[in-house]
């Protein structure tokens, strides 16, 4: 499994027939999608469309039921999450899954501490400076001796976010919500920093949001999932006209 | 036949993030007044703070002129005030009918009173009165929102606070529930509900707010709001 | 000096300070005082398991009994040395450890609980039943690892192995494998994405634990001189959690702690009989509810207050917070 296999002209995200099943629901149903390398996009959608569960199955929480996942050019649907992680995603969750015992700086660590079993070459004052940079940039440095489990839910984000960052090689980043319930300063901290994560590495983004406002200042495209099905692909403004979308969310 | 009204409310869980940030709502008395908006406006959130859970940080809750935005649930509750959460609220290891005297509770010491209201639940749901004496595991989806549903309206409240009545249902089971809510309204009861699925809501309302983002952006008659739906939904996911 | 040999030097000095013990007390207190060495071996490395890696078994006991019926049946049927009969002992644990974990550490937390409950069961069960091999309640006579059953080099062999055992434990709970234990405990699905094969280090902590288990099983089967499948009922379990518990779940000090605490309460209130399980349980429940930290907490008050009075002691008494 070579991580860096990724070539500049392949999708970093594809999905064939992504089917999930929960009993009788089908919560993905059939689900083909394509992100190419250095998009951010948005994946929008009424309650209940299945945008959380999708996430979960990229990122390998679940077991797909059927079709199948690319991830920078490998096959990831039968994959367990931390392969799926050593192939280069990342991802954050909506509510706060920071390691609450630990530190704010330990929790940043940990995914490059696990990567040294994975043969990383990164040496521990390498891996402090990193973790040290990407706190920074989350304006969190000062709080890194604090335990994780004292921070604020937006804190608590941006840790998310710093820690998922410390993943390398770094490709794709899976966003579930980021934006739910956090106060507008740390969302522009938040926005800054994908931003610039998109622009300076060339880092690929899908983000679940409702938060419309916040999507269109990011997102290039975005994909409207509902009952489990993509039903249209576009940027903001051609979603937001076309019908099948109004539907969509008019409900029945 | 209450008439509830909100004026600039605020209100939050966390300290320094406001949820509502500025909330104007009246329902007429006797209608059914319909708040619909996207995922984290706040919907959820104005109920639990008309019913107590949440205290407002700013502005006033009345019932027929009374503050009520400083009591507790339960003082609500029996004001006249009941409240429908999300999906079935009803307690699983209790029977039917246990389920229903839990919910005439505030009115327990009273018991022909009591006895009276569970013979008027079951008159206006015979499914439950089938499976009364069964465990409310054993209900459908739909048998146990509608418990959910009776368990709240057997102290007759004068006000009824729904949250999401469809949130997953079958379409079928949804049509009841709504069905339900426009028979509850003919006996006089005030009904303000919330609910994402808009076509829904402007179906059974009477007069609609949509709120984004803690705030109210739009306001009218089930006829103006029918007739720009589209406009609605298209302006929300830009953001306008 | 680094760290580790700063370490060494300390479990040195404890070693030297407690070694004059047999010198002042009786034979019955130094055997009570090896019994409680036995204990904290076990709740330190049950501790290392549940406290630090969230991995609730109740099979701990189990492994001390496999460790120490591993050794004394190759001593009997192959005439093995004590020795490496104990170290057979640590392997065999070893190895069923590995086969137990990746049967049930994919399991959620009851279920883990349910099926290392079962093996310990059925293990005492085996151990009973083969009686023609084992003797069964009988009782099985183990060779004295000093020839003697007098408890005076015992004490000093069991100090040692516990002092190596808590050094070991230690430096594993702070090491890259602690972090992962940890990280695991507070949440595996964010370790999991976070890059950690959460499986491979649950088991490599199961195993871990049940390798200090036959360690400590194997001597202690080797000082008495006589094994039997009592030992292997829920109630040594019990004990080693009420141990734990007590003294501070989730700490490094808790076990070491309880253990002692518990162990000596138990031996002073030995006329009471079966009333002590009682009065340990609602210890349990006490501290649960009414004080979770346990020894330890209270320990880290009482230095707190005795600190706010004698200010000068504050360096000693009270832990630094990392800086960088």
């Amino acid at each position: 499994m070579d991580p860096e296999a990724v070539s500049v002209g392949s999708p970093v995200l594809e999905t064939r027939g992504l089917t999930k099943r929960f009993g009788g629901l089908v919560a993905v149903d059939n689900l083909s999608m394509t992100v190419p390398r250095g998009e951010i996009r948005g994946l929008i959608g009424p309650n209940g469309s299945g945008k959380t569960t999708t996430v979960n199955v990229l990122s390998g929480l679940y077991r797909p039921d059927g079709g199948e996942i690319q991830l920078c050019g490998q096959r990831t649907d039968r994959l367990r999450p931390h392969q799926i992680t050593a192939c280069g995603v990342a991802r954050t969750f909506q509510i706060s899954k920071l390691f609450g015992h630990m530190t704010v700086l330990e929790n940043v660590l940990l995914p490059a501490l696990a990567a040294l079993d994975r043969g990383s070459e990164r040496g521990p004052a390498e891996i402090r400076a990193r973790g040290r940079q990407l706190l920074e940039f989350v304006t969190l440095d000062r709080m890194r001796h604090d335990p994780a489990r004292e921070l604020s839910g937006g804190q608590s984000m941006l840790v998310q976010i710093a820690r998922a960052l410390m993943i390398q090689p770094l490709h794709l980043v899976l966003m579930d919500e980021p934006f739910a319930g956090v106060h507008p300063t740390i969302r522009d901290i938040i926005m800054e920093a994908i931003l610039k994560m998109n622009r300076d590495e060339g880092v690929t983004f899908l983000i679940v949001s409702h938060e419309m406002a916040e999507l269109r200042r990011l997102c290039q495209r975005v994909s409207v999932m509902d009952e489990g099905r993509l039903i249209a692909e576009g940027t903001l403004a051609e979603v937001a006209n076309d019908p099948v979308v109004l539907e969509a969310y008019l409900g029945t | 036949m209450a008439s509830l009204e909100l004026e600039h409310i605020a209100a939050g869980y966390v300290e320094g993030i406001d949820i509502l940030s500025d909330i104007s709502v009246r329902v007429a008395p006797g209608s059914i007044t319909g708040v619909i908006g996207p995922n984290g406006a706040g919907k959820s959130t104005l109920l639990r703070t008309i019913f107590g859970f949440l205290h407002p940080r700013r502005g006033r809750v009345t019932l027929d002129g009374q503050e009520i935005h400083s009591l507790a649930p339960y003082a609500i509750k029996r004001l006249g005030i009941s409240y429908v959460p999300q999906g079935a609220n009803i307690f699983p290891q209790l029977t039917v009918e246990e389920n229903l005297q839990l919910g005439a509770w505030v009115i327990r010491h009273d018991r022909d009173r009591v006895s009276a209201r569970l013979e008027n639940a079951y008159e206006a749901f015979p499914r439950l009165r089938e499976r009364r004496r069964r465990r409310a595991t054993t209900l459908s989806g739909g048998e146990a929102k509608m418990l959910s549903l009776a368990k709240e309206l057997v102290t007759e409240p004068q006000l009824l606070l729904v949250d999401e009545p469809s949130a997953g249902l079958a379409p079928r089971i949804v049509e009841q529930v709504y069905a339900r809510l426009l028979a509850v309204r003919e006996q006089g009861v005030t009904i303000l509900l919330v609910d994402q699925n808009i076509n829904k809501a402007v179906a059974v309302s009477d007069y609609l707010y949509m709120i984004e983002r803690g705030e109210v952006r739009r306001e009218g008659t089930r006829r103006e709001f029918a007739d720009q739906l589209r406009e609605i939904v298209r302006d929300s996911l830009l953001g306008a | 000096m680094s760290p580790l040999a700063r370490r060494i030097g300390w479990a040195l000095a404890a070693y030297a300070a407690l070694a004059g013990l047999p010198l002042v007390v009786s034979d019955y207190h130094t055997h009570v005082f090896i019994i409680s060495l036995y204990y904290v071996i076990l709740a330190a490395s049950w501790n290392l398991l549940a406290g630090y890696a969230g991995q609730f078994s109740l099979a701990h006991h189990t492994f001390a009994g496999v460790g120490a019926y591993t050794s004394a049946l190759l001593c009997l049927y192959a005439r093995v040395p004590i020795l490496v009969g104990i170290a057979a002992g640590v392997v065999v644990a070893g190895i069923v450890g590995y086969g137990l974990g990746t049967l049930c550490l994919r399991m959620r937390a009851i279920y883990l609980a349910l099926a290392t409950w079962a093996f310990a069961e059925s293990v005492r069960l085996l151990i009973a039943v083969e009686y023609p091999i084992t003797r069964g309640d009988l009782g099985l006579k183990t060779g004295f690892l000093f020839g003697t059953p007098h408890p005076t080099p015992y004490y000093y062999l069991f100090l040692g192995l516990t002092l190596a055992s808590l050094l070991a434990i230690w430096q594993l709970v702070h090491s890259r494998v602690g972090a992962y234990l940890r990280a695991i405990r507070d949440d595996e699905e964010a370790a999991a994405v976070m890059g950690l094969d959460t499986f491979k280090w649950k088991r490599v902590a199961f195993v871990v634990s049940a390798a200090f288990a036959a360690v400590a099983g194997g001597f202690q089967g080797h000082y008495i001189g006589l094994l039997s499948p009592t030992p292997m009922k829920f109630n040594e379990m019990a004990i080693i959690i009420i141990m734990v518990i007590a003294g501070g779940f989730r700490t490094f000090s808790g076990p070491v702690l309880g253990a002692v605490f518990i162990e000596l309460l138990s031996e002073e209130l030995r006329a009471w009989g079966e009333v002590r399980m009682v009065l340990f349980a609602i210890l349990v429940l006490v501290v649960a509810r009414a004080y979770p930290a346990g020894l330890v907490g209270f320990c880290r008050a009482a230095g707190r207050r005795l600190t706010r009075s004698m200010p000068g002691l504050a360096p000693i008494l009270t832990p630094q917070r990392r800086e960088d």
